[in-house]
């Protein structure tokens, strides 16, 4: 990771412990964190003025407090297409994830509040989006991959393919899935090839659009 | 159909039920693991000069339990109400509640079939179906479909498995009774080949 230049953040959120909770732990590992707002409409301006490399958001916000976070970070992608975006929320819907994603999976994360307090997911989803990846949470995927369902291509994967399956989801690429499993980026590739024949998948260029096909076959 | 005084009575006494369960499920599952938290922290307090590596320990149980609590109340309110209903309406909220169910659940709801305006509605319905559906373990597998006729919404929700389920016993459909009689709505249910519950929802939509 290039560390020469800080990765620049706006932090949106409403709460004030959590918030500022969220930006010392932002500025301790490194991140140059250009302000706070706790208001959806605020937020809004303030991305455009600022033009950051990530937003971290959380979805509730003021005035509404329904999705007014999401709707200003969505606008202000709008303007700013190549800015990463990681929500935040109180509460995971998977098929909000895939509707979020499928919009554009482009430096999209999407983390439940309280990953917050592991350091290490926090940076990572945040180095992730800020490098155009995908980052979701593990929790919602492995509930995704998990979940009851008619016998199908999915029982014929062997536990290490579905574990890859869920990493995939998450928005590792196979570098990073093979640091994670401790394995070569080679074995990776071969479990990658019998899933996507497995599932029947096709294979898809860029790690978002592969994401995006994993998401649609587990939202079946 | 008109509501008689008994169809009143027997709704408030399902919305009591149902207070009832959310108190005791608030009381047994966050609250106690609050309670939890607060003894292991001041344990940790205790520990902290004289034994950091045991305090260390009593914190960690302390951050594992808030987890729990955590899990527990997003459950909670997602039975309240689900919050991507009121953002994003009824099919993505089905598709959310279908990812909760501990049998598989084929859904077949087109967009936009349901006006915004009875989004809650449907949405309550159809939970209301396959949440309190008896047998839930014997239940193989599930479809619910959602077809206008123009005059009617039907909600259609067929279950494999649990059909043997008396079909007498419909005293888990007074929520659905207490929702319908608001919509002048009804509700029939059908036994197949003594193997499939069959639910048939009709309300009317206001041309």
């Amino acid at each position: 990771m290039n560390r020469t230049a800080a990765i620049r953040v706006v932090v949106g959120e409403d709460q004030p412990i959590f918030r500022d909770g969220l930006v010392h732990i932002l500025k301790q590992e490194g991140f140059d964190v250009l302000g706070a707002w706790g208001n959806a409409s605020e937020l809004l301006a303030q991305i455009l003025a600022l033009a950051p490399d990530v937003v971290i958001s959380d979805i509730q916000m003021p005035p509404h407090r329904t999705d007014d976070g999401l709707q200003a970070v969505l606008e202000a992608r709008q303007a700013h297409p190549e800015m990463g975006v990681l929500m935040l929320s109180q509460y995971l819907d998977a098929s909000y994830v895939i509707d979020l994603v499928a919009d554009n999976a482009h430096g999209v994360g999407y983390l439940l509040k309280e990953k917050v307090a592991d350091i290490a997911i926090l940076v990572d989803a945040v180095n992730r989006v800020a490098a155009g990846g995908t980052a979701l949470d593990p929790d919602v995927i492995e509930a995704l991959v998990s979940r009851p369902r008619k016998p199908g291509p999915l029982d014929s994967l062997t536990r290490r393919e579905r574990t890859v399956l869920e990493l995939i989801a998450q928005g590792l690429s196979n570098a990073s899935i093979a640091q994670t499993l401790e394995i070569s980026t080679g074995a990776v590739e071969r479990h990658v090839a019998h899933i996507y024949a497995k599932l029947g998948l096709r294979e898809g260029r860029g790690d978002h659009r592969r994401v995006l096909a994993v998401l649609e076959f587990l939202k079946q | 159909m008109k509501e008689s005084s008994g169809d009143r009575i027997r709704a408030e006494r399902t919305a009591d039920q149902w207070r009832l369960n959310l108190a005791r499920r608030l009381h047994e599952g966050p609250q106690q693991q609050l309670v939890d938290i607060i003894i292991q922290l001041s344990r940790a307090d205790q520990t902290w000069t004289e034994r950091p590596q045991e305090s260390r320990q009593f914190m960690e149980l302390a951050a594992a339990e808030a987890q729990r609590a955590l899990e527990g109340i997003r459950d909670l309110v997602k039975d309240i109400y689900p919050m991507i209903l009121a953002t994003r309406g009824v099919e993505p909220a089905l598709h959310s509640l279908a990812l909760r169910l501990p049998f598989p659940l084929e859904l077949d709801v087109p967009s936009n079939v349901v006006s915004p305006d009875l989004d809650d509605t449907v949405y309550f319905l159809c939970f209301h179906a396959l949440i309190d559906v008896p047998s839930h373990d014997e239940v193989a597998a599930a479809r619910l479909a959602i077809v206008s006729t123009g005059k009617r919404l039907v909600i259609e929700v067929k279950f494999e498995g649990n059909g043997t389920a008396s079909g007498t016993m419909h005293a888990w459909l007074d929520p659905l009774h207490h929702r319908l009689a608001a919509r002048e709505g009804l509700v029939e249910v059908k036994v197949e080949s003594n193997r499939n519950l069959l639910l048939i929802i009709e309300i009317p939509v206001a041309g």
